[in-house]
Formats: C-alpha cells, structure tokens, sequence
C-alpha cells in the first residue's frame, strides 16, 4: 500500500507537543549532561574539556566508593524486606474478610503521601530528645537509653531504609494481591479435592502462578529506590558525615551545594547507564511475561 | 448455608487480622503521630517521653498554623502548579496517545519505546542541565517552567494509561465515525474522549497528584518564599531550630488529605499501570 505521505506528516503532527516536552526537558538536558560531565564546570565560571578527569575522579573518591555501596545497601536492603513483607501481606489480603476496604485504605496511606510529609513525621518520630521511637523502647524496656536516630552514622542507614519499606510496601502489596486474585479458583478448588495443604498450593500453584508479577514489581522497585531522594533529603541530607548519601543525593549535593557541575553531571552519567542497564532487565523480564501469559 | 459461609469468612478474617495487624499498626504510626502532635501545645511536643494522648488538646493549632506557616499561599501555590501541570498533560497527552493508537504511524513503536523509557530516568539526574538551560533563560522561579518539567515527568505514565485504554476501542469505531465524514478532530472529540473518560480521568489524578507531591523539581526551580509550594514549606520548617511541630505536622497532615481522597479514586489503575505500563 502506498503511504500517504502528507497524512503521516498531519498524522505525525498529534505527537508534537509531548514529543517537544519529553524532548526539550528529558532527552536535551541528558544530552547536556553527557557533554557537561566531560568538563571541569564549577559554578558559573566558563569551564574547559577535561575528557574522562571527572570519571578519574569518581574512581579514586573514597567517599564515592562508599556511596556506591551505600546506594546498594539502600536499594537491596529495601527491596529484600518489601518484598517479603508485600508477599506475605498480599497472601492473607486476598483472602476474604470483613472490612477489606477499610485496610485496604490503610495499606494505601504511605503511598498517596507525599514523601516530604512521611518523612518530615518521622523526623519527629526518630527525634533523640524527644522522639516517638525512644519512647516505644522505653516503654519495652526503663533502662533504654535514648537514642538520637539520625544523628548516629551506625543506625542512621537502617532507619532511613525502614521508612523507605514502609513507603514501598503499598504498591508492591496491590500488585501482589492483584495477581493472588487472579488464581482461577477451579485449580485452587480441585487442589482442595485432592485434599492439598495450603502449603503445598501456596508452593505448588500459588507461588509459580504469580512469579512473573513478582518479577516486575521487584525491578520496579529497585529503579524506583535507587532514584529515589526526598526521604533521605528532607532527613539527614546524606549526613552524619556522608554515611547515608546514596548515588542521587550525592549528585545533588554536589551540584547545587558546592556547585561542581561536571564532577555531578559525571554522576549523573553513571546514574544513569545503571538505569539503562536495569531498564534493559525490566523489558526483557515484562516481555517474558507477557509470551508467558 | 448461609450460616455456615458467615462462619467461614469469621474464621477466615480472624487469620487474616492476626496475621496483618502488626504491619497496619507500622503504617498507621506516623499517622497517629502527625494527628496526636499537631492537637498538643508547643511545650508538650518538646517533652520526653511524648504522649499519645494531648493534654490539653487545642483543636485551635488548625487555625492558628495559618498564621504561623502561610499555609493559605502554600495551598493555592500548590493548587497552580498541579493544576496546571495537569492541563498541560491532558492537552499533550490526549493527542498523542490518539495518534499512536488510531494511525498506524511509521516508527510508531520506537515512538513509544522513547516516550516510556524516561519513566526510568531519576529526575535529579536531569537536573544539573535542566537548572543551566532554565538559568540561561532567566526562568528559575516561575511557575510556568516548574508546570512544564512537571508535565514531561508525568506525560510516559499519562500516555501508557491512555494508550491501554484507547486499545480497547475496536478501530471500525473511528472509521465508521471517518466515512460519515467527521475530521480527525471531531472524532477525538465525539467517540474518544467519552469512551476513554476513564482513563482521562485516572491520568488527571495522578498528574495533579505527581505535581503536588513533587519535591526535587519545586526544591531547586522556585526560590523565593512568596512562591513555594506546600512540600517545600513544610521541609523548610523540618530543619528550624525553632521548630513548631504541632503547627508543622498539623499543616502536613492537611495537606495530604485532598491527595488521598484523589488517590483513592484511581488506586485500582495505577497499581495495573506501573506494572505492565512499562515498553510494549
């Protein structure tokens, strides 16, 4: 068939505004950010081509040695108890109980919260002096001495990572409960015939039925962990001495902090071909999924 | 019968509280925080240990917090930035999710696969170059280019949820609406929008939800105080010394219930549509 050629333009034409928007305020500044990050920017001086000095840099940093790690021990640490948590909450939520609805609002609460407003609650909630965390210990236990939650490097990190489950369980819980509700009830019925345990159908059809589900949310959530800031900004700022900067808080602070653009776009760069490297992961995974079903 | 089914669902929900209640109790705790701290008089959020209960509770610390934080400017800054993000969405997104879903356009799937990778993409990382092309036109502080770099954040989401709702529309629809000689326009209009209004109306929620809860982007491209949005307002007032916390988690508390109300209207699509939304 012979393509109208004036069409397609027309056709093409629909696209124009989301295109220029994407384009101008997500594709340009990446490019930008290549660019930028093979130069010594700092401030609003004019800045010369350095090449790879900035990537050089990063190598030999310590304190980006740390964040790295950091930023692993962030993103895994959430997503390991998210998902067994999600898991185990989707299990008995999709069974059938009074007041579903209700809980299921509640399991909703610290996902339609902006995470500013979560966080800046557990900024009191964590307080040393007069917070809510030691006053629970303390009511377990009279000799509890108190404990100024973020300002201690050991104990910083895993209380960020508490809340960044907290926020994380909502999603994946749905997700989860979704695909346990999409079980055929006929399998399940004639499991319950041939006189099957839960167990043995949670293992045997439960499981294997939802597994490509928790594939997805996994990688889901990992991007979205590993890009995430405002918990860990609006709560430490990466401190007490660097021990919870993860990748994007770091690359934050150093731009608009000690204005080192070309050190931060060189972060970003970073940032940014693990993103794509996961990404990659998540297509493939979502395909397999999609031929699967 | 039916005696023995209500039995059933009994036992069943005892189970199922048991096992769920420890985490319920978890996520309700910053909550009860918020609620219990923003009732309390100053002194008694500075005391350890705190208690749940306020005595005395001053149901006033709600009026009053407008005084002390410009909770009123915060709101309507808020209300602009997420309204017209959302406009700015619903004007982008309609047209493209029609094009790609109606005509069978050359490209059409790398169209897409450019459009819902940015999903992936950490807006941080964007913004070192987003901050110098802005500065270069003078543009930091106006509200106009937080609502544009909003609605490019939001548009990979809006348009998959169009998309997959527009699929449903069996294609003879549009034609049938074309030999009787409707424009391309028209069609949108007339048999579109009123079968796609579901989906229209989930991405307007969550582009005004995104917006309003937007932090980094309103951090670093509206400065001055006049101009903040709530998020911002509030993490200001995290770091003071002088720190009121029942006017802090009282205006933190408000703000998130116009939000929720919205989100639990489209809860059901989005959990569908961050899973499968991703490149197809």
């Amino acid at each position: 068939m012979k393509r109208n050629i004036k069409k397609d333009i027309r056709h093409y034409s629909y696209l124009i505004p989301a295109l220029l928007l994407i384009g101008g305020i997500i594709y340009y500044p990446i490019l930008n950010t290549l660019f930028m990050s093979f130069t010594d920017k700092v401030g609003f001086e004019p800045a010369s081509f350095v090449w790879f000095q900035n990537y050089k840099n990063l190598l030999i940093d310590p304190i980006f040695h740390e964040v790295i790690l950091q930023t692993l021990y962030w993103t895994f640490g959430i997503i390991f108890f998210t998902m067994i948590i999600s898991f185990y909450l989707a299990y008995f939520l999709s069974k059938d109980f009074y007041a579903k609805k209700i809980v299921r609002t509640i399991l909703i609460l610290p996902w339609a919260t902006s995470m500013v407003i979560t966080a800046t609650a557990y900024k009191l909630i964590l307080n040393g002096q007069y917070g809510f965390l030691n006053k629970v210990l303390h009511s377990f236990n009279s000799n509890f001495q108190n404990i100024a939650w973020l300002g201690n490097a050991r104990v910083a990190m895993p209380c960020l990572i508490f809340i960044g489950i907290m926020v994380s369980i909502p999603f994946s819980t749905l997700t989860m409960m979704a695909a346990f509700q999409g079980i055929p009830q006929e399998i399940l019925e004639a499991a319950d015939i041939d006189g099957a345990s839960e167990w043995k159908k949670l293992i045997h059809i439960m499981i294997p039925h939802i597994k490509p589900t928790i594939g997805v949310v996994m990688l889901v959530n990992i991007i979205y962990d590993f890009n995430s800031f405002p918990i860990i900004w609006v709560l430490t700022k990466g401190g007490p001495v660097y021990k919870t900067h993860i990748l994007v808080t770091y690359l934050y602070e150093k731009a608009f902090f000690f204005m080192e653009f070309g050190s931060a776009s060189s972060i970003a760069i970073i940032i940014f071909i693990i993103i794509f490297i996961l990404s990659f992961l998540y297509v493939r995974l979502f395909h397999r999924k999609e031929g699967t079903i | 019968m039916l005696d023995s089914l209500d039995n059933k669902k009994i036992k069943t929900s005892l189970i199922v509280y048991a096992a769920i209640i420890p985490f319920l109790i978890l996520i309700l705790f910053p909550f009860a925080v918020m609620i219990t701290t923003s009732l309390k008089v100053k002194a008694a959020t500075l005391t350890f240990p705190p208690n749940w209960i306020p005595r005395p509770a001053v149901f006033r610390n709600y009026i009053d917090m407008f005084k002390a934080i410009p909770l009123a400017r915060l709101f309507i800054n808020t209300s602009i930035i997420a309204s017209g993000t959302t406009i700015l969405v619903l004007f982008s997104a309609i047209p493209a999710a029609y094009a790609l879903i109606r005509f069978n356009l050359p490209g059409r799937s790398y169209i897409m696969f450019i459009i819902l990778i940015t999903q992936m993409f950490a807006p941080a990382t964007m913004l070192v170059a987003l901050y110098k092309l802005i500065a270069m036109f003078g543009l930091i502080d106006s509200y106009l280019v937080l609502i544009i770099v909003d609605a490019a954040f939001v548009l990979p989401f809006s348009i998959w949820l169009l998309v997959s709702f527009l699929r449903r529309i069996p294609l003879e629809i549009f034609d049938a609406a074309l030999i009787d000689g409707a424009s391309d326009i028209k069609t949108a209009f007339k048999i579109v929008i009123p079968i796609a209004k579901p989906g229209i109306v989930t991405m307007v929620i969550y582009a005004f939800i995104f917006a309003w809860n937007e932090f980094i982007f309103a951090m670093t491209l509206l400065t001055s105080y006049k101009k903040r949005v709530l998020n911002i307002g509030i993490f200001a007032l995290v770091g003071k010394w002088d720190v009121h916390w029942n006017y802090l988690l009282g205006a933190a508390f408000i703000s998130t219930i116009p939000i929720l109300f919205l989100f639990l209207i489209i809860e059901k699509h989005l959990a569908k549509g961050i899973t499968a939304g991703a490149i197809k």
